[in-house]
């Protein structure tokens, strides 16, 4: 009968409960609909950066991180790239040397100061989204000539570069344009190394179109004598949310490789680790969830406390009867508490069904903010300005658990002045 | 003589306003028992609510001591003094108080619920006790589709359904036309000669200071005239 009698009572004013259950359930519809933004958002800005260039994973030298010199590479590193890929959940990964240097050319006075990231083009392109980006010839491809066995040696010999679309026109280069790259070598001696132009990338970033330069890993190797050792392996994995399970798994399989110890010291960092800025921000955003949880609570906190309250004031003789009759002061409280937990169900209801709609639209379609903002950079990287939500039961359950404990919870203190009530004075 | 079902000893309640005492009840001394059909009459201000309340438990006096069914409720705590209520007293308000949202039948049922009767237990009781008061064909009307009278019949099968060992009928007739009122006194007064069934009214009304077979005036918080009479008031 208790819950017979809060379920009637819900109705007896059924414009106030209608009301009150639409106010609970549009904000928890705004609570679902910003978490699926939220979490998208930071999805996508993982999966942005990791296809920039980041990746999933990264393999260094121990210290390169910090100290990002030349000589720190990780050697063996066929080996290692094979042990890596073996790894159950790693959709590719792809070997790097990288250099710091500056980069010229005849037709132009400017000298620029640029990141050379070596790679082999084909790992690379398997799962970087730079390949997306270039507008002029390819992705780190030879100069033409170079295969071809009739070709004088000179032209066979030739090394292809890419560039950014701001540092090819501040060079005035363009295709098969000779550039010249001065950087250190192992040893600590300059080297100095002539590419053609070979292709050119626009990502909307400084970092990419005005400080880098990619070539073949291959030329460099040869360049600078590096043999088979490299500064990076990058690692694409194919659920992101398996990150921290796979690195695990790379450490384990490298320490228990055979030739473990010939292969040198290596790290294996997931990127909140190379990236620790980009985790500070994601976590950043997970406390402004927090505390737009809270602003919400304390918004429909005053509705449901202004609905009970009423109801109390309402039925205040109402309860003196049935405390008169022998009803246990408990028993008033759960019912008011019932009532409380029957309008929060309706109102989750309405909430997750207006939410789920919302998000459906943001997962298909995404929110495009560039009414607000361009898109912006960060760490080099460009993000998108079109944020697609992400539907999962995080999304749905946290606002839900939220708002329903604030609600039954929020009702906890009428429904204490209920069970204290003397029955005369109720009656009176 | 049967023991007393209620009994008050030199019971006095006196309530504060600000910083004034108001007496309402002076030392009464009062005594029913089993089988009566006895009103409490009096002026506004007599003290007959603030005796009922004492009397059903619902406040406790200033001085003196109540008993209900031979037991002190001096001591016992809210829990003990609820089921006190529910086990033995039946009340019927001047307002019928019925729940508005449980049918006549579930109206009659709650205090069953509350003292754990089982379903099929509960449904005899209640059917029986509507068929009783006149109201079989009424079970499954909520209040507000029932007349004053009818509400007040629900409210006086709800009163009986524990099996009370008195019921405590505060103005009873009071909201009720004189013919509702006489058929209703009509009902509870059968109730009293069938069942044996022990009433204490509180009231205003001359139809039941007529009916009742003992009549008690209280004026300015003490008992004025305590008299038996033939309680032929209805013409029954």
């Amino acid at each position: 009968m208790l819950w017979a009698m809060a379920w009637r009572n819900l109705w007896r004013n059924r414009r106030r409960t209608l009301l009150t259950v639409a106010a609970i359930g549009l904000g928890l519809a705004v609570l679902v609909t910003m978490s699926s933004f939220t979490e998208g958002m930071k999805v996508m800005m993982v999966e942005q950066i990791a296809q920039s260039s980041l990746g999933h994973i990264q393999l260094h030298h121990p210290d390169y991180l910090e100290r990002k010199t030349t000589g720190l590479v990780m050697s063996s590193a066929s080996r290692l790239l094979e042990l890596v890929r073996d790894v159950q959940g790693v959709k590719g990964a792809s070997s790097r040397l990288i250099f710091s240097g500056s980069i010229r050319s005849s037709l132009s006075s400017t000298v620029r100061v640029v990141r050379v990231l070596a790679v082999d083009p084909a790992q690379e392109q398997a799962f970087s989204a730079l390949d997306d980006k270039v507008v002029e010839g390819g992705f780190v491809s030879a100069p033409p000539g170079t295969s071809d066995p009739d070709a004088p040696a000179r032209m066979r010999a030739r090394k292809g570069i890419m560039v950014g679309r701001k540092l090819a026109d501040q060079l005035k280069v363009t295709l098969g344009s000779k550039v010249r790259v001065d950087t250190a070598g192992f040893d600590g001696a300059a080297v100095a190394m002539a590419f053609y132009v070979t292709g050119i990338l626009e990502t909307g970033t400084d970092a990419f179109d005005q400080g880098f330069g990619m070539v073949n890993l291959k030329d460099m190797q040869e360049a600078t004598s590096a043999g088979d050792t490299v500064h990076e392996i990058s690692v694409m994995v194919g659920d992101p949310s398996r990150v921290a399970e796979i690195a695990r798994s790379i450490s384990h399989a490298i320490s228990q490789a055979d030739g473990a110890t010939a292969m040198g010291p290596t790290s294996v960092a997931p990127w909140w680790e190379v990236l620790p800025d980009l985790k500070q921000m994601l976590d950043m955003s997970d406390a402004w969830m927090g505390v737009l949880y809270m602003l919400m609570l304390i918004i429909l906190s005053a509705g449901i406390l202004t609905t009970m309250f009423m109801v109390v004031f309402e039925r205040k003789r109402e309860f003196g009867v049935q405390l008169a009759l022998g009803t246990g002061p408990s028993r008033l409280f759960a019912g008011l508490v019932l009532e409380s937990f029957l309008i929060a169900t309706l109102a989750s209801v309405v909430g997750l069904l207006v939410g789920a709609v919302n998000v459906a639209y943001i997962v298909a379609y995404g929110l495009d903010l560039s009414w607000f903002m361009e898109g912006f950079e960060f760490a080099g990287m460009f993000v998108e300005n079109v944020y697609k939500g992400a539907a999962n039961v995080k999304v749905f359950a946290e606002p839900t658990v939220v708002v329903f404990a604030g609600t039954v919870l929020m009702a906890l203190w009428p429904a204490v002045r209920v069970a204290r009530m003397s029955a005369i004075d109720a009656m009176r | 003589m049967d023991r007393a079902i209620l009994e008050t000893k030199c019971v006095a309640r006196v309530f504060k306003l600000g910083a004034v005492d108001v007496p309402a009840l002076r030392g009464v001394d009062l005594a029913i028992r089993h089988g009566e059909f006895t009103a409490v009459a009096g002026p506004s201000g007599s003290g007959k609510t603030t005796l009922f309340n004492l009397l059903g438990g619902l406040d406790s006096p200033t001085a003196g001591e109540v008993f209900l069914d031979g037991k002190p409720l001096a001591g016992m705590n809210r829990r003990q003094l609820s089921r006190l209520r529910l086990d033995k007293i039946g009340f019927v308000f001047q307002a019928y108080n019925l729940i508005p949202v449980l049918t006549a039948f579930e109206n009659i049922e709650y205090p069953l619920i509350l003292k754990g009767m089982d379903g099929g237990a509960r449904k005899t009781r209640v059917e029986s006790l509507l068929a009783a008061v006149g109201l079989a064909d009424m079970m499954h009307r909520r209040p507000s589709q029932m007349s004053g009278g009818q509400q007040q019949r629900v409210a006086i099968a709800r009163a009986l359904v524990c099996d009370p060992v008195v019921v405590l009928a505060d103005e009873p007739t009071a909201n009720l036309d004189s013919e509702t009122g006489r058929a209703l006194l009509e009902l509870m007064r059968r109730l009293n000669e069938n069942e044996g069934l022990t009433f204490l009214f509180s009231t205003h009304d001359p139809m039941v200071m007529g009916a009742a077979r003992r009549l008690i005036r209280l004026k300015d918080g003490r008992i004025d005239k305590d008299e038996m009479q033939g309680g032929e008031g209805l013409g029954v």
